[in-house]
């Protein structure tokens, strides 16, 4: 029965990447050729204008994972559970590892990340600049939001107003910069078309 | 060769899920992961070169279709206090049909948003005391909205119910004069909704007409209004306020009503996977084509059929309308300029989320437009936000050639010429497929 259950999973897992590889194959065939877009990231300053803030809803519990702090994917994992993510991946500078946490987005609708920063040796990180942002790089642009990163306790911030207004590919980019320095994790995110009204 | 492969696996992914199920606990997230790929494979691998339209509905497909409908329930207004208040709705209804709201007695509300015309006026370009250029969209399905005007520069219904009144081009009236026909003919229902009228308003010494008029210090309804007490000016943007409030109190009674797609999406999800035969043959094609080969679905989706926000298509110039308007360029940014927007005294609410994290400066607000709700969109033509094209068959026709450039910013990269090869027939019946009946007749004219 155990044998089975394996089998079944790795076929539908092989299977399914295998669609998926072979549909994305059929995608890029398809389209024209297009030149080379640099991904825009809106770098606006914070309008002047004040804006009353709102009481945000708790934010999503997810396990924590098993693996050691030392032990994060050299690949960035997304793991999905009950409505909540969980995205995780060592920096592409080998310098900071990242941990965030966030609600499985709706198309359209505001959401808010919390993340963890982590050095190299598992310690949370220090003071330092931190940002979440999102981009659909075969768009070639960002979100329409600009959102706000607070950090809460050392090594934790909290990121507000983020919202993909589009199904599709985008990516979650997240950055920090200490005085010594700077990392950024990319993670590749399927945004579902379902929508609210 | 490929395409026609990847859908076959695709649906055998799908076809493991009963198995999946009862695999432990502990493993559930596989199969809403495996389901995502699977469902993404068959939209990108079978679509792409066209699945047999005759066949079976697919997963995939139903479940982008139920995505479609229905319509939840309307959520509270928290801007408008009044926004559910049966006697302020009331109070709408007169007000929307008065043509005294007006600088010169004949128009109204209703006038570019005529009940039976779904709410539209079936003019290229709505023209009230002027000719603007804008086209009238309907008011079915805006209480949904976070931004009103094809550029959003209002957000709220009760504040996007204010600017016609003030636009010259439109009622072509003021505040002041709003106030004295509240006086002269609304008191005592006024009154019992939103209490009594500040004293300080009861003189004879009030001006004709007065208002705020942007950047005119001389303009002779700004030196009006500069005559008047703070008290004055604060009592009248007071009543201002309110009556745009009872006119969003009476357009939220004005909500889009079941059509064919909702009858198909309940029975869809009641197990009939011929959708109760809701769609007729071109319909159901069409439908399928909207949520796969044709991608409309990337904008227009959800039960509005709208992502609610803004794009840049790169429409042609329309004659008569200035070619660099920014749209939503400048709307982002009028809207946090205004004086009615939430979180400033005239609002009921200091939550503002969607104010709080706009970017005014996103680079591909340039040129664009908001995406209509295609809910009736068979009955509201012309179509586009300066009423470009006359038919659905031109509007498709666009799609299909994209000819041009956009005259301000940049056609979004991603858009793509719609297949050539797709029927428009399927397609437009399906948008036909969109219209529902009108809501209660007693919300469409004043009572007597």
């Amino acid at each position: 029965m155990t044998a089975f259950r394996l089998k079944s999973r790795h076929l539908a897992l092989v299977t399914a990447l295998g669609a998926a590889l072979l549909a994305t194959a059929c995608e890029k065939s398809a389209e024209p050729a297009k030149p080379d877009q640099p991904v825009t990231t809106p770098q606006s300053p914070v309008p002047q204008v004040q804006i009353p803030q709102a009481q945000l809803p708790p934010l999503p519990q997810m396990p924590t994972p098993t693996s050691a702090i030392a032990d994060f994917p050299d690949k960035p994992t997304v793991e999905q559970s009950d409505g909540n993510l969980l995205l995780r991946c060592k920096g592409i500078g080998g310098r900071y590892n990242f941990e965030l946490r966030t609600r499985v987005p709706k198309i359209g609708e505001l959401f808010t990340v919390t993340s963890r920063v982590f050095d190299a040796q598992g310690h949370a990180a220090g003071q330092g600049d931190f940002s979440v942002d999102a981009t659909m790089p075969d768009h070639g642009h960002g979100m329409m939001t600009q959102p706000t990163h607070k950090s809460t306790i050392s090594g934790t911030w909290r990121s507000e107003g983020l919202k993909l207004h589009m199904p599709g590919h985008w990516q979650i980019v997240a950055n920090f910069e200490s005085a010594e320095a700077r990392d950024t994790c990319r993670f590749d995110w399927q945004q579902s078309g379902e929508a609210t009204p | 060769m490929t395409a026609p492969f990847a859908c076959l696996i695709a649906c055998l992914t799908l076809n493991l899920q009963p198995q999946r199920k009862a695999l432990r606990a502990s493993s559930a997230w596989w199969g809403q992961t495996l389901t995502v790929i699977a469902i993404v494979a068959v939209l990108a691998g079978c679509h792409k070169r066209g699945i047999d339209l005759q066949g079976p509905l697919q997963p995939g497909e139903i479940a982008l279709l139920s995505s479609l409908s229905p319509l939840p329930p309307l959520l509270p207004d928290p801007s408008n206090a009044f926004a559910d208040d049966e006697r302020a709705a009331r109070l709408g209804l007169q007000l929307f049909f008065d043509k005294r709201l007006s600088g010169n007695g004949q128009v109204a509300c209703a006038n570019c948003h005529e009940p039976h015309k779904y709410l539209t006026d079936g003019h290229a370009l709505a023209a009230g005391m002027g000719q603007t250029e804008r086209n009238s969209p309907t008011l079915l399905g805006a209480q949904w909205l976070p931004f009103l005007f094809f550029d959003g520069r209002k957000d709220s219904q009760w504040s996007q119910a204010l600017g016609p009144l003030e636009n010259p081009l439109e009622h072509g009236t003021d505040r002041t004069a709003v106030f004295r026909v509240i006086l002269g003919h609304y008191r005592p229902a006024y009154e019992s909704i939103f209490g009594a009228i500040p004293a300080v308003l009861l003189t004879n010494l009030l001006p004709e007409h007065a208002r705020p008029v942007h950047l005119s210090s001389k303009d002779p309804l700004q030196v009006a209004w500069d005559g008047l007490a703070v008290s004055q000016q604060a009592g009248i943007n007071r009543v201002f306020a309110n009556v745009g409030k009872a006119l969003a109190a009476y357009e939220r009674k004005l909500r889009p009503q079941p059509a064919p797609l909702d009858h198909f999406v309940a029975a869809l999800k009641a197990g009939d996977i011929n959708g109760g035969g809701h769609l007729p043959p071109a319909a159901l094609r069409g439908a399928r084509l909207f949520v796969g080969q044709a991608q409309c679905i990337s904008c227009h989706n959800g039960p509005l059929l709208t992502d609610k926000t803004f794009h840049n298509v790169g429409l042609p110039p329309t004659p008569g309308v200035d070619p660099a308007d920014p749209g939503r360029g400048r709307g982002a940014s009028t809207v946090l300029g205004d004086e009615f927007r939430c979180g400033l005294p005239y609002s009921d609410t200091t939550t503002c989320e969607e104010l709080r994290f706009l970017n005014p400066k996103f680079a591909d607000f340039a040129g664009a437009y908001k995406t209509p709700t295609l809910r009736n969109v068979a009955m509201t033509a012309p179509y586009m936000h300066s009423g470009q094209f006359k038919t659905l068959e031109q509007v498709l026709q666009f799609y299909k050639t994209l000819p041009g450039q956009a005259s301000v910013g940049h056609r979004e990269l991603v858009l793509r010429l719609v297949d050539p090869d797709i029927p428009t027939a399927d397609l437009v019946a399906f948008l036909q497929a969109l219209t529902g009946p009108l809501p209660d007749e007693s919300w469409l004219k004043p009572e007597p």
